[in-house]
């Protein structure tokens, strides 16, 4: 399906939801068509991020397939959710190579051969550094370089295309968003209020546990990360530091998170019923997924033998797993959170607006 | 050889009474196969359409505003029976409503707060969270971890009944013949409003024009079957609730989202560009379900409902876009209309719109004076372009004909006595209580109590 047509697709069934409306129960997108009558690109945009994808509404729905309204509102949002992370990210001719799982593998192969040219050229060898010394393999002054222009492209990446997409959700009658209206959409995204299930796919009630994992063991290890530079910079502490200290205790903890988080969501994506996916998003999804399970395990498996002599190439393999799933990043699934809290500000501004006006 | 099975309670029909039927018998004791006639996904008939249960309450609850007593309900259902009802009945239903809801909740039904809307019908009427659907889902969750054989697409073909006693049924199941014993039997299969050739005995060709709302599996032979077999009839052959939908609606199953609420912002003609009937006589909700019957009674059963770019923006937004276009002319050539009558009836109109103040909240004193039909409120000059237009058939909700039943279920015989071990719930026994006129949400309510009912009776006979 072209963009156009998948626009108008949208239209046409957010028309039907509209004069039928009984989902409304359901979560925060259903008020957000209520409260229009005619549908921009960039309103289904903004649904489509709203939607966390639990599925009610198509089991709901009267109007679903085989039904010749074909009413599909989990497929038809993860369609736009890909359509608009292409459309909104910067910069934007590479989305389609980057944005599935052989993107993150060549990725993974481009990093790995760049560390080790590099670990040769400086150091010399890969292979048989001493004692956890991962700087005897890789430069701190070269993981700084990389990983400061890495983190210089997700950030503009990243940024761009939050700018380009509020830009385009809000409207010129929109009203300036409020302390509050973050403070509300932060509160919704951090319990992932909107992240449900739905009994008709009895796994998917699990996905919100899941969830929390990735999210919050991704947090402490990126916690890790940033304790483990200030030690090295500004205490002047060189790595490996101690299993008991705090730094390793984060990434350990961290890193079961996600092992599990990831490892349960990808089980869940096993059960779903795929005439409620959009085969695009679904595998990009199992493809981010797949990228963040690498780099936790393989930063635990460096954990386990960084005393060993194989401790140079797993560090090489971690560290290109990382390096990749910064480098897609901007078009992977890993910039959803970016668009969902974008739409959970614009729908907590909306829904202030509607209650000040009683609607 | 057809195969053969047996079990206590045989309940034939797959939608709200049925459901409520067999959770119902499965609770005390029965054992119990649901035939469904429709295959899975169209499960539950014309309930997975509805919405909303119509629930007596003595105290604010959860889900409800205020209270509603079983004697404003009462006199609600009397003000639409139009004479006809079974008080003792309806009584019995009203009471036993305000039961539903904990009742409902203990087989998974969900409810939803009350939102935009639903506000209007928040003291009086519960919602369903997701609708009628997922209700049925619900129920059917519950039926099968209570180990309910449920069959789809399996349909009653024929009954055995000797004198007031059923024995048992033949059933086609996915093309096969398949013959249930059973102790006791619940008939829950819906009405007959899917049966375009039945609606032809008594419209004639004209029912080839009207569009089924819900399922087209309620064909209505159930109630046949049980006629031939003795049964006592309710409701007259021809009645049914009718509403106006858009005519560009599915023939069937296109459900709530057809539903049309422009009629009482301008005006409505038919194929002969004349208008026929006063559009703004009362509240559309109130009228709603007159403009199915009177658009069954005009020529072709279409109307046009023809509005301007002044109000096109007051009403529940439509599931088709409207026709539109920059003079009523031409509006009226895209609808196939002759042009210059459409001109001259709109003409006539605006010239008898008296000055008043449009307020679409109230029956307002916009009004036309000296044009025949008049329109008593919200008449206002179609004079801003563009004009819309939808086009309206007559969307047909249910029928009224059906069998009669008892307080306890039982199906009543035409010469006397009641049938032993056969009960009857849902749209094939809802003339009992109305057999015109009809109520948010009284369907359901009155579908799940008299289930309820009939499931209990009929796993005591089988014990
Ligand atoms: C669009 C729409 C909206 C509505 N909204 C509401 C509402 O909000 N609230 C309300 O109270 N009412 C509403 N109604 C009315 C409501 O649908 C009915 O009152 C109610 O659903 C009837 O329930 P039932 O179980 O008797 O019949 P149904 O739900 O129609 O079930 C009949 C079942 O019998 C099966 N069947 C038919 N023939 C056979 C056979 N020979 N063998 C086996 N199975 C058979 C059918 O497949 C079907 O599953 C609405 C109706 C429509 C069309
Ligand atoms: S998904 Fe289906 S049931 Fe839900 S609002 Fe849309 S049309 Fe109605
Ligand atoms: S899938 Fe869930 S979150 Fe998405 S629109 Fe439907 S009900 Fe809302």
């Amino acid at each position: 399906m072209s963009q156009g047509e998948l626009m108008e697709e949208g239209k046409r069934q957010m028309r039907v939801c509209n004069a039928c409306r009984y989902c409304e129960g359901f979560c925060a997108v259903w008020r957000a068509i209520e409260w229009r009558r005619d549908y921009r690109d960039a309103d289904l945009a903004y649904f489509a991020n709203l939607c966390h994808d639990c599925k009610e509404c198509v089991f709901a729905c009267p109007f679903a397939p085989p039904h010749e309204f074909g009413i599909n509102p989990p497929r038809l949002f993860a369609a736009l959710r890909q359509a608009s992370y292409r459309k909104y990210v910067w910069p934007g001719p590479f989305a389609r190579v980057f944005q599935g799982g052989w993107g993150f593998m060549w990725a993974v192969i481009g990093a790995c051969i760049l560390f080790s040219v590099i670990s040769l050229v400086t150091q010399g060898r890969v292979f048989g550094a001493e004692g956890g010394l991962f700087y005897t393999v890789l430069s701190e002054a070269v993981l700084e370089a990389v990983f400061g222009a890495l983190a210089l492209w997700l950030v503009c990446g990243w940024g761009l295309g939050a700018w380009r997409f509020w830009r385009d959700i809000r409207t010129l009658d929109s009203s300036a968003v409020q302390v509050r209206d973050i403070l509300q959409a932060v509160r919704y995204a951090l319990s992932l209020r909107h992240l449900g299930g739905t009994k008709d796919e009895p796994l998917s009630r699990w996905r919100k546990w899941f969830h929390h994992g990735v999210f919050y063991g991704f947090l402490l290890d990126f916690a890790s990360t940033c304790l483990a530079a200030y030690e090295s910079h500004i205490l002047h502490k060189q790595a490996p530091y101690p299993v008991a200290s705090p730094v390793v205790l984060l990434g350990i903890i961290g890193g079961v998170g996600l092992l599990v988080g990831c490892a349960g969501l990808l089980y869940v994506k096993l059960g779903v019923n795929r005439d409620t996916v959009d085969e695009g998003a679904y595998q990009s999804g199992r493809a981010f997924l797949w990228s963040m399970l690498l780099v936790a395990a393989s930063g635990l498996l460096l954990l386990l033998l960084r005393k060993t002599s194989v401790m140079g190439p797993v560090l090489v393999i971690h560290l290109s797993f990382v390096a990749a799933l910064f480098f897609t990043a901007p078009y992977s699934k890993f910039g959803h959170f970016i668009y969902r809290c974008l739409a959970l500000v614009r729908y907590a501004e909306e829904e202030r607006m509607h209650r000040l006006s009683g609607h | 050889m057809t195969a053969s099975v047996a079990c206590d309670v045989l309940v034939v029909g797959g939608g709200n009474a049925a459901m409520a039927a067999a959770l119902s018998a499965c609770d005390h004791c029965a054992s119990v196969i649901v035939i469904e006639r429709a295959p899975k996904f169209y499960r539950g008939g014309n309930s997975r359409h509805t919405r909303d249960f119509r629930i007596m309450h003595e105290k604010p609850t959860e889900h409800m505003l205020a209270t509603y007593s079983p004697d404003e309900f009462l006199d609600d259902l009397r003000r639409v029976a139009g004479g006809e009802m079974d008080e003792g009945l309806a009584r019995l239903v009203v009471e036993r409503s305000e039961a539903l809801p904990a009742w409902l909740s203990q087989q998974g039904v969900r409810w939803q707060e009350p939102l935009a809307g639903t506000l209007h019908l928040a003291r009086t009427n519960m919602f369903m969270l997701g609708g009628g659907r997922a209700m049925m889902n619900a129920y059917y969750r519950t039926a099968e971890k209570k180990r309910i054989a449920i069959w789809y697409d399996a349909m009653l073909e024929d009954i055995d009944i000797a004198g007031n006693v059923f024995g048992s049924a033949q059933v086609r199941k996915n093309g096969e013949v398949v013959r249930i014993r059973a102790c006791a039997v619940v008939f829950a299969a819906g009405g007959y409003e899917a049966n375009i050739s039945w609606l032809r005995q008594h419209w004639g060709d004209a029912a080839d024009n009207f569009i089924i709302r819900g399922t087209a599996y309620n064909q209505g032979n159930t109630i046949d079957l049980l006629l031939s077999a003795g049964a006592e009839p309710v409701g007259h052959p021809q009645a049914f609730h009718a509403v106006a939908v858009d005519g560009r609606a599915p023939k069937f199953d296109g459900g709530i989202v057809t539903r049309l609420d422009s009629v009482p912002f301008g005006i409505v003609v038919n194929q002969r560009g004349e208008r026929f009937y006063d559009e703004g006589e009362d509240f559309w909700p109130k009228r709603y379900a007159i403009w199915g019957g009177l658009i069954a009674r005009q020529p072709g059963q279409v109307a046009y409902s023809i509005i301007d770019s002044k109000v096109v923006d007051k009403f529940m937004p439509s599931v088709f876009p409207p026709i539109v276009a920059s003079s009523v002319a031409d509006l009226a050539i895209r609808l196939g209309l002759d042009a210059s009558r459409v001109q001259q009836t709109v003409d006539t109109y605006n010239a008898a719109v008296q000055p008043g103040t449009f307020r679409p909240g109230d029956l307002d004193d916009c009004r036309t004076v000296g044009v025949e039909p008049c329109k008593s409120h919200w008449a206002q000059r179609i004079d801003t372009p563009p004009f819309y237009a939808y086009p309206l058939r007559a969307g047909i909700t249910f029928t009224y004909r059906g069998v009669r039943i008892g307080p306890d279920a039982r199906v009543q015989l035409a010469g006397g006595g009641a049938m032993e071990n056969a009960f009857a719930a849902g749209e094939m026994v809802a003339g009992n209580v109305l057999r015109r006129g009809y109520l948010a949400g009284f369907g359901l309510t009155m579908g799940a109590v008299v289930g309820r009912i009939a499931g209990e009776g009929a796993a005591r006979v089988a014990r």
